[in-house]
C-alpha cells in the first residue's frame, strides 16, 4: 500500500516536471522570437512576466483576473449542471438520444463569436454576456460527453446488478456513474479549456472589466508587453487549475482504467 | 408450501426479441428443490435466453415463471466484476441488494467467502484487472455464493477456463451446493460435464428454441465416476436425434 502511494507521488512529480520543462521550452522559443523580431512583435519574456506580476499585484489587475475567473467558473458550472442533467436524461432514452444528435451538431456548429453578438444584445455589457457565452459554448460538449458515457456503458453490468436486485440508486451510483464519469471527464476538461478561451473573447468585445478588457486596452495602446503579460496570466491559471484540480480528479475517477 | 411444489416453474409460450423472429417456442419445465438441472444444445439455440427468462432478467413475450426461491443468483459466462472495485467489494456487491444488511456485516460475509474460496489476503484489495481469468470467475462465484442463494443460475460460467481450473471451481461449487441444498439450473456445452453434474438434462433444439428431450441418468449423482459418466455418454449420444442436433454423423470417428 505504502509502495503504491510512493509510486503515485513519483508519477505526479514526474508529470509536473514534464509540464514545467515544456513550458520552459516554449518560453525559450519566445525569447528567440523576441531576439529575432524585436519588441513590437514579441516583447521580452522577462519584461512580460514582470508586467504580469505588476498586474496581479495591482488592485485593478487583480480585480480583472478575479472577474474573468468568476465568469468562466460560473458559466462552466452552470453548463456542467445543465449538460450532465440533460445528457443523463437523453442517454437513458433511445428516442431522446436520437433526437439530440442534430441538436448537438447545430449547437456546436454555431461559432462562439455569433453567440457573443446575441448575448450582447440580450445582456448588454454586464456579467451576463461572458457567462452566457461560456455556458452556451461548453454545455453541448458536456452534454455530448455525458450522453456518450450513458450510451457506451456496459449493459452486461446493468444486468448483473439487476440479477442481484440492486436498487436503482445504488446501481446508478456504483455501476453506471463510474463508467459515465470516465467518458465525461475528457469532455469536461476540454470544455474547461474552451470556457477560458471564450470568456476572454466575450470580455474583449463586451466588457470593461476582466482579462479580455485588459487585452482590449493593450490593443488600443499597441502594448505588446501587456498583451503577452495577460496571456501569461491566462495560461498560468489554466495550468495551475489543470495541475491542482483537474488532474487529481482525473486520477481518482479514471485510476481503474490504467491497467497495470 | 407443500414439499412437492417445484421451486421454479417455467412456462414459456414464446419469446421474441424481434417481432418477426421467434427466439423461443413453447418451453415448459420445473425444477425441484435441491435438484441440479442442465440445459444443453447447439450454439444459438436459445439456452441463454431461456435461462434469462427463468432468472427473471427478461420477461418472455408470452408465458409465466413462478419462482418460490427467496434468494437467487446468476453466474454469467463472463465474470462481470466491477472494474473500479477491489476484490472484496466485488464479492460483497451482490449483498447490497439484501435489505437491512449493514456494511459491516457485508464486509464480514465477503471476507468469509473470500477465505473459503482460497483467496490470499494480498488479493483482497486488488482490482479485477490485476486478477487472472480463473480468479475473476472465482470472485464472481464468491459474489453469488455470498448470498447463500436458494436457486443458482449458471450460464456456462467456467467455459473459458482450462479443464483443471474448471473442475476445481465445479468442485468448490458443488461442495457449497450440497451443504446448502442449493438448487441449480445450468447451461453447459460440455455433455460429459452435464452428465456428471446433473439430476436431469434438458436438450434444446434451435430455430425456434425448444426443449426436445429430457434425459434422466439412472445412477444417482454421488455414485457417478468417470467410467459411469462415459457409459452414460455413450447411451446419451446413441440417440440419432442427438447426432442430428449437434451435426455429429459418425461421431465415433474423429476423421
Amino acid at each position: 500500500m505504502e509502495l503504491k502511494k510512493l509510486i503515485e507521488l513519483q508519477g505526479r512529480l514526474w508529470a509536473g516536471w514534464r509540464t514545467l520543462s515544456v513550458v520552459c521550452m516554449l518560453i525559450a522559443l519566445w525569447q528567440i522570437g523576441f531576439e529575432l523580431f524585436g519588441t513590437l512583435i514579441l516583447p521580452e519574456p522577462l519584461a512580460a512576466f514582470n508586467r504580469a506580476i505588476i498586474f496581479l499585484g495591482d488592485n485593478a489587475g487583480y480585480a480583472y483576473t478575479l472577474a474573468t475567473l468568476k465568469r468562466a467558473v460560473v458559466g462552466f458550472l452552470l453548463a456542467s449542471f445543465a449538460g450532465i442533467a440533460l445528457g443523463l436524461c437523453a442517454g437513458w432514452s433511445n428516442t431522446l438520444s436520437l433526437l439530440c444528435r442534430p441538436v448537438i451538431t447545430v449547437s456546436l456548429g454555431v461559432p462562439p463569436i455569433a453567440w457573443i453578438v446575441l448575448a450582447m444584445l440580450w445582456f448588454g455589457a454586464r456579467d451576463g454576456t461572458p457567462i452566457f457565452t461560456v455556458f452556451i459554448a461548453t454545455a453541448p460538449i458536456i452534454f455530448a460527453g455525458t450522453l456518450q458515457g450513458v450510451r457506451m456503458r456496459d449493459v452486461d453490468l446493468d444486468e448483473m446488478a439487476k440479477s442481484y436486485r440492486i436498487g436503482w440508486l445504488t446501481s446508478f451510483w456504483h455501476v453506471q456513474l463510474p463508467q459515465i464519469v470516465a467518458y465525461l471527464f475528457p469532455a469536461w476538461a476540454t470544455a474547461f479549456g474552451v470556457s477560458w478561451k471564450v470568456v476572454v473573447m466575450a470580455e474583449l468585445l463586451s466588457s470593461s472589466v476582466g482579462i479580455g478588457a485588459g487585452l482590449s486596452e493593450a490593443r488600443v495602446n499597441i502594448d505588446s508587453e501587456a498583451t503577452m503579460a495577460w496571456i501569461a496570466i491566462i495560461v498560468g491559471l489554466l495550468l495551475l487549475i489543470e495541475g491542482l484540480v483537474l488532474n487529481p480528479i482525473k486520477d481518482k475517477v479514471e485510476g481503474w482504467k490504467h491497467a497495470a | 408450501m407443500p414439499h412437492n411444489t417445484p421451486l421454479l416453474r417455467v412456462d414459456v409460450a414464446e419469446h421474441r426479441y424481434h417481432p418477426l423472429k421467434q427466439t423461443l417456442a413453447a418451453c415448459q419445465f420445473a425444477v425441484q428443490r435441491g435438484e441440479i438441472v442442465s440445459l444443453i444444445g447447439p450454439s444459438g439455440c436459445g439456452k441463454s435466453t431461456l435461462l434469462r427468462v427463468a432468472a427473471d432478467l427478461i420477461e418472455a413475450t408470452s408465458g409465466a415463471v413462478v419462482c418460490h426461491a427467496s434468494t437467487k443468483a446468476v453466474l454469467f459466462q463472463e465474470p462481470r466484476l466491477l472494474p473500479w472495485k477491489d476484490l472484496l467489494a466485488n464479492i460483497g456487491f451482490g449483498l447490497k441488494g439484501v435489505k437491512g444488511l449493514s456494511p459491516r456485516k457485508r464486509q464480514t460475509r465477503s471476507l468469509d467467502i473470500a477465505q473459503k474460496l482460497g483467496f490470499n489476503s494480498d488479493d483482497y484489495s486488488k482490482l479485477p484487472h490485476e486478477l487472472s481469468g480463473g480468479m475473476k470467475q472465482r470472485a464472481a462465484l464468491g459474489r453469488a455464493l455470498a448470498l447463500a442463494p436458494e436457486l443458482l443460475f449458471l450460464d456456462e460460467p467456467f467455459s473459458a477456463l482450462d479443464i483443471g481450473r474448471r473442475r476445481a471451481l465445479y468442485r468448490l461449487l458443488l461442495s457449497e451446493v450440497d451443504s446448502q441444498l442449493t438448487t441449480m439450473l445450468l447451461i453447459t456445452h460440455d455433455i460429459s460435464e452435464a452428465l456428471a453434474l446433473s439430476d436431469r438434462i434438458l436438450v434444446m433444439a434451435p430455430e425456434p428454441g425448444r426443449i426436445v428431450k429430457v434425459y434422466q441418468p439412472d445412477i444417482p449423482r454421488e455414485k457417478r465416476d468417470r467410467q459411469a459418466v462415459s457409459a452414460m455418454e455413450d447411451d446419451f449420444m446413441s440417440d440419432p436425434m442427438m447426432h442430428q442436433l449437434f451435426e455429429l454423423e459418425n461421431w465415433q470417428q474423429l476423421q
